[in-house]
C-alpha cells in the first residue's frame, strides 16, 4: 500500500532537500537536519528547521479509489548565532531574511517519492507565517524563530 | 517473545503472544467491555506491526526492555468518550463510543541510518490506521469470537515530539469508534 504524498517520510525529506539545496548549497547557511548529527562547536551560525505540528482534515473522496485530507504543516526554522562571532547586529533577522526568500506565500516545494522511484510526486504550499520574532537571546547565543504553515492535499488508497 | 510467568508460576502470555485475560462475567455483554477493545487492539497490532513489520510493541501491561533494543512502539488508550444513544437493541442500550488511540513511537540516536526513521515507522503504522479502516473486535472475556468492527475515523495527533539526549520521538493519535452496546438492566 503506498501513502506517496500521504507519506511523512517524503514531506521530511523533500523538506530537508529545499533547505539542502537553496540555504545551504547556495547560501551557505549550516544546517542542523533533525535525525543528523549536528557539530555546533565548529559552527558559528546555523538554522535548526523542525516540523513541530501536523493537522489534517478529513476531505473524503479525492478519486474513485482514494481519500483526501487537507494537510497543515507547522514548520519553523530555529536561527542561531554565537555572540562575539557577528560583525553586524543584525546577523539573525538578517538570516531569516535570506530564508524568507524560500518561503514566501504560495512558495511551491517539489515533494519528491523517497520511499519509491524518486520521482517527483506533487508539491506542497508555503502559506502564511505563523510565528515570526526574535528569541530571547541568551549567554552566549542570539537566537531567531520563525514557522509557517505549508499545506498539502494526501491521497490515501482507500482500504479494503 | 520470551515467556512471562505470574508470581506463582503460571504463564501470563497466551499463543499469540499477549497476555491472557481472566475471564470475567458476562453481565455487559459481549460488546461492553473495554478488555475486549484493549487487547483487540493490541492483536491488531501484533498482527500488522510487530508480525508483519517487525517493530517491536510496548504494550501496556507487559513488561518491555528497551535496552536490546533500538526502535520501539508504544500505544496506548488515551482516552475513551461516550455519547448515550438510548436503545441499541431491545435488550441492550447503545453508546457512541470514540476510542483515542496514541501511538509513541521511539528511535535511539546512533542507531538510525537515515535522517527519517522515526516518520518511517509513523508512515508504516498510518498504513494500518487509515480512514474508515475495519479493526475487529473480539470477545476475549468469553469465547474470542469475532463482535463487530471499529473504524479508525481520523488523526487526532501527529507530529515530532522533542528530541531528547538520546532518542527521536514522534506522536500519532487515532480516533476509532464504534457503537458498545451493553445489556440492559
Amino acid at each position: 500500500m503506498s501513502l506517496l504524498l500521504g507519506s511523512e517520510v517524503n514531506i521530511k525529506r523533500s523538506i530537508d532537500k529545499y533547505l539542502f539545496d537553496n540555504l545551504y548549497t547556495t547560501e551557505g547557511i549550516p544546517i542542523d537536519f533533525e535525525g543528523i548529527k549536528f557539530d555546533q562547536v565548529s559552527n558559528n551560525e546555523w538554522i535548526q528547521p523542525r516540523i513541530v505540528d501536523i493537522q489534517s482534515v478529513f476531505r473524503r473522496q479525492s478519486s474513485s479509489t482514494q481519500y483526501g485530507e487537507d494537510t497543515n504543516i507547522l514548520f519553523q526554522i530555529n536561527i542561531f548565532v554565537k555572540k562575539g562571532h557577528q560583525t553586524t547586529s543584525d546577523r539573525n533577522f538578517y538570516i531569516r531574511d535570506i530564508i524568507l526568500h524560500y518561503f514566501k506565500f504560495g512558495q511551491q516545494i517539489t515533494v519528491y517519492d523517497y520511499d519509491g522511484d524518486l520521482n517527483s510526486i506533487g508539491h506542497i504550499t508555503v502559506r502564511n507565517i505563523s510565528d515570526d520574532f526574535a528569541l530571547e537571546e541568551r549567554q552566549n547565543i542570539y537566537q531567531y524563530a520563525i514557522s509557517w504553515e505549508i499545506d498539502l492535499t494526501r491521497h490515501y488508497t482507500k482500504p479494503s | 517473545m520470551a515467556t512471562i510467568k505470574d508470581p506463582s508460576g503460571v504463564d501470563i502470555l497466551g499463543a499469540d503472544g499477549l497476555p491472557i485475560y481472566f475471564s470475567l462475567p458476562d453481565t455487559l455483554g459481549s460488546h461492553g467491555y473495554i478488555t475486549n477493545v484493549k487487547r483487540s487492539l493490541d492483536k491488531y497490532l501484533f498482527d500488522n506491526i510487530y508480525t508483519t513489520n517487525n517493530i517491536y510493541v510496548d504494550y501496556q501491561g507487559l513488561p518491555f526492555s528497551t535496552f536490546p533494543v533500538d526502535e520501539w512502539i508504544q500505544p496506548r488508550i488515551v482516552d475513551i468518550k461516550r455519547t448515550y444513544l438510548r436503545q441499541g437493541s431491545s435488550t441492550q442500550y447503545a453508546n457512541k463510543t470514540d476510542i483515542f488511540y496514541g501511538m509513541f513511537i521511539y528511535v535511539k540516536k546512533g542507531h538510525q541510518t537515515t535522517s527519517d526513521r522515526h516518520y518511517k515507522l509513523k508512515d508504516i503504522i498510518q498504513q494500518y490506521f487509515i480512514y474508515n479502516q475495519k479493526i475487529s473486535l473480539y470477545n476475549y472475556v468469553d469465547n474470542g469470537a469475532f463482535v463487530t468492527y471499529m473504524k479508525v475515523r481520523e488523526v487526532d495527533d501527529n507530529g515530532p515530539l522533542q528530541e531528547n539526549n538520546n532518542l527521536y520521538s514522534y506522536l500519532i493519535q487515532y480516533r476509532i469508534d464504534f457503537t458498545e452496546l451493553i445489556l440492559q438492566v
